[in-house]
C-alpha cells in the first residue's frame, strides 16, 4: 500500500497500491526498469520499502527483522529471474536445500523427496547434473520445482520465460497453469512476454512510472485505448514510452 | 540534515560482517566437508606459489643483506640470526598474507560476487539459509587455519633458500646461519599475532567486497579488485599497528 522505493536518486516505485487475490494468476507487466522485480522482492522481505506498507494476510511485515521472514518465505516463494540455482550443487541438491533448511528433513530424506519434485517438472533423469550442464529452460523448471518443495500458498515467478525458445516458454506456461488450476496455488508472474501474458493471466497489472497504470483482466488490456498501454502491447517504438 | 561518513560506515559494515561470522560459528559450526574443501583450496593449492615467492625472497634478501653488510663489517656470522628474526617477526607473516590475499582473497570475492549479481545470495535467504553462515564461515575458518600453517611453511622455505644463498655465495656455515640468537619469544608472539590478524581480515574483506558487488560481470571485476586493494591496505595498516604495539609492549620494556 502506497509503496515507494528509491535507489540513490532514482525513485523506482512511487506509491504502488496493489492487492493480490487468492487463487488467481496475476501478471505484473511493464517495460524494463519499471520496478517489477523490485516490487515482488518486497513481498518476500528481500527489500524494505522507503515508505508505505507491505501486508501479508493482513499483517504488516514492512519492518520485520530478517529472522522473522522464514515462515513467510515458506508460504510465499520467489523464483528469481536468472533461476539462481546454486552452481556448486547438483540439480537434486538444489531442490533438496529448502527441504532441509525449511522443513528440517535429513540430508538423505531431502535428497529422496527432491526426486518427487523433479519428476513434477520432468527433470528426474537429469537430477545429478550440475546447473551448468543443462539448458536455461531446464534450469527454470528446476528452480520452479525447488520453490514447490515448500508447498507454498503463493509462487512468485520473476520473468520465467525470458530467454527461452517458444517450446520451452510453452512448457513453463503450462507449468504455471497447472500450479494454479491443479494445485490451487496463487501465482504472481513478472513478465513482458506478451504471448505468455495473454495466454495464461487471469489478471494483469501494468506498472508505469513507478505506479500501477492499469489493472484488470486481459480483455481490459485488449480493448484499452490508453496510448501507453497500446504502445506496450503493440510493441510500437513510437509513442509516450521512451 | 544527515551527515554521513562513508569510511566509518565501511568499517562498521566490515566489523558487522566479522561479528555475524563469529556468531554463526558459535551458533552452528560449518559442515566439516565445506571447511576441508576451503582448507585445501587455501593451503594446498598455494604451496607452489608460496614456495617460489618465498624462496626467491629469501635468496634475494640474504644476498642483498650480506652484500651490504660486507661493505661495513666483513663478518657474516650474525646474518642468519638477523634474517630469521626478521622473517619470523615481519616478512614471513606479511608476505604470506599478501600472497594469499591475491590468490585466495580474490577467489573468495569473485565467488561471492558472482553469486550476488546472479541473485544466488538472495536465493539463499529465500531458502532459509544464512548467506554468512553458508558462504563466509567455512571460508573464514579455512583461511585462518591455513594462513597460520602457510606462514610457518613460508618462513621455512625462505630460511632454507636464504641458507643456501649464504652458504653457496658467501660461505656462511649452515649451522652458524641457523641461529635463533636474535629471535625471542616476543618476536614469535608478534609474528603470530600478525598472522592471526591477517587471517581474520583477508577473508572478511574479500567477502564484504563480494556481497557489495553489483552490475553484472563488471561488478565482479570491481569486487575482486576492491578485495585485493582493501586486503593489502589492511595488511599494511595491521602490520604497522601490531609492530608498534608489540615494540611498546615487549621490546621497549
Amino acid at each position: 500500500m502506497g509503496l515507494t522505493k528509491s535507489f540513490g536518486d532514482h525513485r523506482v516505485l512511487d506509491g504502488v497500491d496493489l492487492a493480490i487475490r487468492d487463487g488467481e494468476i496475476t501478471y505484473i507487466i511493464g517495460t524494463s526498469g519499471t520496478g517489477k522485480s523490485v516490487l515482488v522482492k518486497h513481498a518476500v522481505g528481500l527489500l524494505r520499502p522507503d515508505s508505505g506498507r507491505v501486508l501479508i494476510e493482513g499483517t504488516d511485515v514492512s519492518d520485520l527483522p530478517e529472522r522473522a521472514w522464514a515462515p513467510i518465505r515458506r508460504r510465499y516463494v520467489l523464483v528469481f529471474q536468472h533461476s539462481t540455482l546454486f552452481d556448486s550443487m547438483t540439480l537434486r541438491e538444489n531442490v533438496a536445500l529448502p527441504l532441509r533448511k525449511h522443513r528440517g528433513l535429513s540430508r538423505a530424506e531431502a535428497r529422496e523427496r527432491a526426486m518427487d519434485y523433479l519428476r513434477l517438472v520432468r527433470m528426474e533423469d537429469r537430477a545429478d547434473r550440475m546447473p551448468a550442464e543443462v539448458g536455461p529452460s531446464e534450469r527454470k523448471r528446476v528452480a520452479i520445482s525447488r520453490a514447490l518443495t515448500l508447498d507454498p500458498h503463493c509462487a512468485i515467478l520473476d520473468e520465467p520465460t525470458t530467454g527461452l525458445d517458444v517450446i520451452a516458454s510453452a512448457t513453463v506456461d503450462d507449468l504455471i497453469r497447472r500450479l494454479s488450476r491443479e494445485l490451487g496455488r496463487t501465482v504472481v508472474v513478472v513478465s513482458h512476454d506478451l504471448r505468455s501474458i495473454f495466454g495464461v493471466a487471469d489478471r494483469i497489472v501494468f506498472l508505469y512510472k513507478g505506479r500501477v497504470w492499469l489493472d484488470g483482466p486481459p480483455d481490459v488490456f485488449r480493448v484499452s485505448d490508453d496510448p501507453v498501454v497500446r504502445q506496450f502491447i503493440q510493441g510500437d517504438p513510437n509513442g509516450p514510452i521512451v | 540534515m544527515t551527515v554521513s561518513f562513508p569510511g566509518l560506515q565501511a568499517v562498521a559494515r566490515v566489523f558487522g560482517l566479522l561479528g555475524e561470522t563469529l556468531w554463526s560459528l558459535v551458533r552452528r559450526p560449518p559442515p566439516r566437508s565445506a571447511v576441508v574443501a576451503h582448507l585445501f583450496n587455501t593451503g594446498n593449492r598455494s604451496l607452489v606459489f608460496l614456495a617460489v615467492t618465498m624462496g626467491f625472497l629469501g635468496m634475494i634478501s640474504v644476498y642483498q643483506g650480506c652484500l651490504q653488510a660486507m661493505k661495513v663489517l666483513p663478518d657474516l656470522s650474525n646474518a642468519g640470526a638477523v634474517f630469521i628474526m626478521a622473517m619470523v617477526r615481519e616478512f614471513g607473516p606479511t608476505i604470506t598474507a599478501m600472497m594469499l590475499a591475491t590468490r585466495v582473497g580474490t577467489g573468495i570475492a569473485a565467488e561471492i560476487a558472482v553469486m550476488t549479481v546472479t541473485d544466488q545470495v538472495e536465493a539463499l535467504k529465500v531458502n532459509n539459509t544464512d548467506p554468512v553462515a553458508y558462504l563466509v564461515a567455512p571460508r573464514f575458518v579455512g583461511f585462518l587455519v591455513m594462513m597460520i600453517l602457510c606462514t610457518v611453511y613460508s618462513c621455512a622455505v625462505a630460511i632454507l633458500a636464504g641458507l643456501l644463498m649464504a652458504d653457496l655465495r658467501f660461505q656462511v656455515n649452515p649451522n652458524t646461519f641457523l641461529s635463533l640468537g636474535f629471535t625471542r619469544w616476543s618476536d614469535l608472539s608478534v609474528g603470530l599475532t600478525k598472522t592471526v590478524a591477517y587471517g581474520v581480515a583477508i577473508p572478511i574483506l574479500a567477502a564484504d567486497s563480494g556481497f557489495r558487488a553489483g552490475g553484472g560481470s563488471e561488478g565482479v571485476g570491481w569486487a575482486t579488485t576492491r578485495a585485493v586493494v582493501n586486503a593489502l591496505f589492511a595488511i599494511i595498516a595491521l602490520d604497522f599497528l601490531i609492530a608498534g604495539v608489540g615494540y611498546l609492549l615487549v621490546r621497549g620494556a
